[in-house]
């Protein structure tokens, strides 16, 4: 119920209330004593003077001189605020009275007298006078005016106060309904309208000092935070919107993306599969028509084998590809640093692409700008490949016309070919995306040209690795430009102002080792390819067919030979074992691994097993040498 | 509410403070008479007026012969003492007080008093009922020769009185030689002679010696009234006025003659002129018997 009042009815109840009360209890207890003891005093003071009256009253009662009277009057006269005075006998006659001017007499029977009552004002008292017996009473009636006039006094005095502490009270009530109240009524009021309406009215209206000033200052300073604060909500909010819609739209690219990859993935496939099954077709069909090789004539041989032949290449080179982009996507495929010819690529590449070029009708040129350095350090097999697709490419998609290869130095840190064609073209919406991967410039077009696809991919993410760059300008159907450059550190000095004609030359010719080589080989086929290339090289080949034999071979029946060349995945013992079993033996001599599995991790395997290098299979020819000089070099210096 | 609180507040205060304010005073309307001197005719139409109590101060052989209609009889010499060497003097203040009790006489009661003949019978018990507190007395101008004149009724029969309860209020005017020699030397007292001349001058005395008190003037009782066959008048307020032009009225005045009952006639005309009085009523007889008091014979 208290809580429910305002707070200056609390204050008064609970401070001011209690104080008063108390105040005007102790003034009623003041007065009630203060009168008392007025009253006590006065009959005190009587008493004594009626003592004093002994005297006189004896000479009355016993003499009765007329003379006592005036005496006695005199006497009576003399005390304070007597009204009448009335001398009884000891049987309670009244014998003599006084009174005072203006009084009338008033007999009072005796026995109703009493001592110390106060009646209409007056104090009455009796006293009895005694010598041997006592000889008279006096009853005295005083006025107690005097007495009233001072009891007037202390009610007006203390009324005084009491309005004085009244009006100090509701002063202070005033000040702090000024000071507090006030200012919190506002407070309480601001933040009613503040709930209710909003902002209404303004805070620094309410002027307080002290604590409430200090809290009108909080919470003008808190309101100011959250007016702030919604501010950056609403801001946040609006924001949050825009990124939901920005995500939404990403998500839904993304989506679109991921559709579009998988549905590029899945005609992938079903151009590989086409693309796989193509070859393979015609290996099988006609594999089976040599099978029956007595009704055929030599010639019809020979063209069945060397359709074989192109059908095998074109399956090889679809699952290099798809090797190559295997090894991409796990960014697996690694680079090599070793010094190059570029005439030579170049030169190579001039004399394959030569034939397709004339069999489609178009030209094909090379133009060189020098200086070129004769040497680059990076990967010739790398650079190569990437040549040879633009390059057929270029020839691919041009029916008439010209394919141009340009090299050229356009600073003394960058290599560039270009090569430019006068083929269909590329639309402008289609350009970037030759170069994802599982994508032609259109779907339709593989089924026209040939082709997996992913030369451009491979091409692109392989030059990327030589520290390079692959870029292509075109206009439809007018023709292309791709733009391959590398970065290059070469010597100066190994810079060409023209066309070294040895080089060109000296391509032709084969390297000539006179040496010993055992190949362990199951493939007969492979082993006729071997002996072939080695035979051209001036080389002394033995064959074995497993490992067995070949540990045999070289234990067993004591062979001489200079270097191994050993296939891997073989019937009763695999190139592993082998390998093993002659390094067990001691036999310190080079032994190259022959693997068709060109998968990632063949190599640590084999030079676990003990196989001094690594090649695979088709044998590259360069690679080939490569490996063969090195390994027989080192062996002849020590021989 | 805090108003409320706070007049509830100030109730409780005055509760406390104020309870014995208020004075009540209900006095009954006393009957009084209309002046010290009253007409026979004045008494005649206020004879059955119970408030008034009328006194014959003759001797109770004249009041038996005949007297006033309800009178009752109060000689004047039983105001005098029994005592010794003092039968001239009044009776003490309890003695009278008996008396006065005793003759019916209460302090609520109007007096009339008559007497026949000299004034100073009537005016002797005047001034003993005025000097014990009755102030409510007068007294019938022309005596009972005066009533008899106007053929008012009279009776024979004595009216016994009904005692009351008097209660003596003295008023001091009465003094005694002691307090006389005092007054010799004050300025404010006048020492007045009530005998007759040659008393005053010391050619005759009653006394033991002769002469007068000194200082004392001379005013006989005599020339305050007038008496003839229709009764015993005093002087009207005018002629005493300028009688007595002499005596200044803010002084007291002392008034002596032989035995003091004619003083009391002088006494009643300061009354009726507003001069305060007192009787000296051992007089002359006393004042010349002692000695050691001083005598004047010196005239001015």
């Amino acid at each position: 119920m208290m809580s429910e009042k305002p707070l200056y009815q609390r204050l008064l109840i609970v401070a001011f209330l209690p104080v008063v009360a108390i105040f005007v209890g102790f003034s009623a207890y003041f007065y009630r004593v203060e009168s008392d003891n007025l009253v006590k005093t006065l009959y005190l003071e009587q008493k004594v003077l009626l003592d004093s009256l002994s005297r006189d009253v004896e000479e009355l009662t016993l003499l009765g001189r007329q003379t006592i009277g005036s005496s006695l009057n005199e006497r009576l006269q003399k005390f304070p605020k007597v009204c009448s005075s009335i001398i009884y006998t000891p049987t309670g006659v009244p014998i003599f009275s006084y009174l005072a001017e203006g009084e009338t007499f008033n007999n009072r029977p005796f026995a109703s007298l009493k001592s110390g009552e106060i009646n209409d004002g007056r104090l009455h008292i009796l006293k009895e006078y005694k010598g041997v017996e006592t000889f008279a009473y006096i009853f005295l009636e005083v006025d107690l005016e005097e007495i009233d006039k001072q009891r007037q006094n202390y009610v007006k005095i203390l009324s005084g106060v009491l309005f004085l502490f009244f009006f100090l009270v509701f002063a202070i009530m005033y000040f702090l309904n000024l000071q507090i109240i006030r200012p919190l009524n506002k407070l309480s009021q601001f933040a009613n309208d503040y709930h209710k309406y909003g902002k209404v009215s303004e805070l620094d209206e309410i002027k307080a000092g002290g604590e409430i000033g200090s809290v009108v200052e909080a919470i003008s300073e808190m309101l100011g935070e959250i007016n702030k604060y919604e501010e950056e909500q609403k801001q946040n909010v609006l924001s949050l919107e825009e990124k939901v819609k920005e995500r939404t739209k990403e998500l839904s690219h993304a989506k679109d993306l991921a559709e579009a990859a998988n549905q590029s993935k899945s005609n992938f496939i079903a151009n590989m599969s086409h693309e796989i099954r193509t070859p393979m077709t015609a290996i099988l069909g006609f594999s089976k028509l040599l099978a029956d090789k007595d009704d055929l004539s030599e010639e019809e041989i020979q063209k069945f084998v060397r359709n074989i032949n192109d059908s095998s290449s074109h399956l090889m080179a679809i699952i290099n590809d798809i090797l190559d982009l295997s090894k991409i996507e796990a960014e697996k495929l690694e680079v090599e640093r070793i010094k190059t010819s570029i005439f030579q690529i170049i030169h190579k590449a001039k004399v394959l692409m030569d034939k397709s070029a004339e069999n489609k009708g178009i030209d094909f040129s090379l133009d060189i700008s020098y200086p070129i350095p004769e040497y680059i350090n990076s990967d010739p097999v790398r650079v190569q490949q990437i040549l040879f697709n633009l390059i057929g490419n270029a020839i691919k998609f041009t029916d008439e016309g010209k394919v141009t290869i340009l090299l050229s130095m356009p600073n003394n840190k960058c290599l560039e070919f270009r090569i430019i064609d006068t083929g269909i073209g590329i639309s402008e919406d289609k350009l970037q995306n030759i170069f994802k991967p599982f994508t032609q410039a259109d779907n339709s077009i593989s089924r026209t040209f040939d082709g997996t696809g992913l030369g451009l991919t491979i091409s692109r993410k392989l030059a990327e690795l030589l520290g390079g760059d692959l870029q292509v300008e075109s206009q439809l159907n007018e023709g292309s430009t791709f733009i391959f450059s590398l970065d290059l550190e070469f010597e100066p000095e190994s810079l060409l102002m023209e066309a070294p004609d040895q080089a060109l030359e000296k391509q032709e010719d084969y390297y000539n080792f006179d040496v010993e080589v055992l190949v362990v080989e199951d493939n007969k086929m492979n082993q006729m390819l071997l002996k072939k290339i080695l035979k051209r090289r001036g080389i002394t080949v033995n064959v074995v067919n497993n490992g067995q034999e070949a540990v045999d071979f070289v234990l067993q029946e004591k062979q001489e030979f200079d270097l191994i060349l050993m296939d891997i995945q073989m019937p009763i013992m695999d190139g592993f074992t082998a390998t093993k079993m002659l390094r067990d033996a001691g036999i310190d001599k080079p032994i190259i691994a022959l693997s068709a599995n060109a998968m990632k991790g063949v190599e640590g395997s084999c030079e676990e097993a003990g196989f001094d290098d690594y090649l695979t299979k088709p044998i590259i020819t360069s690679e080939f040498d490569k490996a063969l000089i090195k390994h027989l070099e080192t062996n002849e210096s020590l021989s | 509410m805090v108003g409320r609180i706070i007049v509830v507040l100030f109730l409780i205060f005055y509760c406390g403070c104020s309870k014995n304010e208020q004075k009540t005073k209900t006095q009954k309307e006393q009957f009084k008479l209309p002046s010290l001197l009253l007409e026979t005719s004045w008494l005649k139409e206020n004879l059955q007026n119970k408030n008034i109590l009328i006194l014959d101060a003759r001797t109770k052989k004249e009041y038996l012969e005949d007297h006033i209609p309800g009178a009752i009889s109060f000689p004047v010499l039983e105001l005098n003492s029994k005592a010794p060497g003092e039968e001239k003097n009044l009776k003490n203040i309890l003695q009278i007080n008996e008396l006065f009790s005793l003759k019916g006489i209460s302090n609520d009661k109007a007096i009339v008093i008559y007497a026949d003949n000299h004034m100073r019978t009537a005016s002797r018990l005047f001034w003993a009922l005025e000097l014990h507190g009755h102030q409510n007395t007068g007294i019938l101008n022309g005596g009972f020769s005066g009533w008899l004149s106007s053929s008012y009724p009279v009776e024979k029969k004595e009216n016994l009185p009904q005692r009351s309860q008097f209660v003596t209020r003295h008023t001091g005017s009465v003094v005694d030689k002691i307090e006389v020699n005092r007054a010799l030397k004050k300025e404010d007292v006048i020492i007045v002679d009530s005998r007759s001349k040659s008393e005053y001058e010391g050619k005759k005395s009653k006394g033991k010696r002769k002469g007068h008190i000194p200082t004392a003037e001379l005013f006989s009782a005599s020339s305050s009234f007038s008496s003839n066959e229709n009764g015993c008048f005093m002087k009207d307020v005018d002629e005493l006025k300028s009688l007595y032009s002499s005596i200044d009225k803010s002084k007291k005045v002392y008034l002596y003659c032989n035995s003091g009952r004619s003083a009391t006639v002088n006494y009643l005309a300061m009354r009726l002129l507003g001069i305060d009085a007192a009787v000296y009523d051992g007089s002359w007889l006393e004042w010349s018997a002692d000695e050691k008091l001083p005598v004047s014979t010196e005239v001015e």
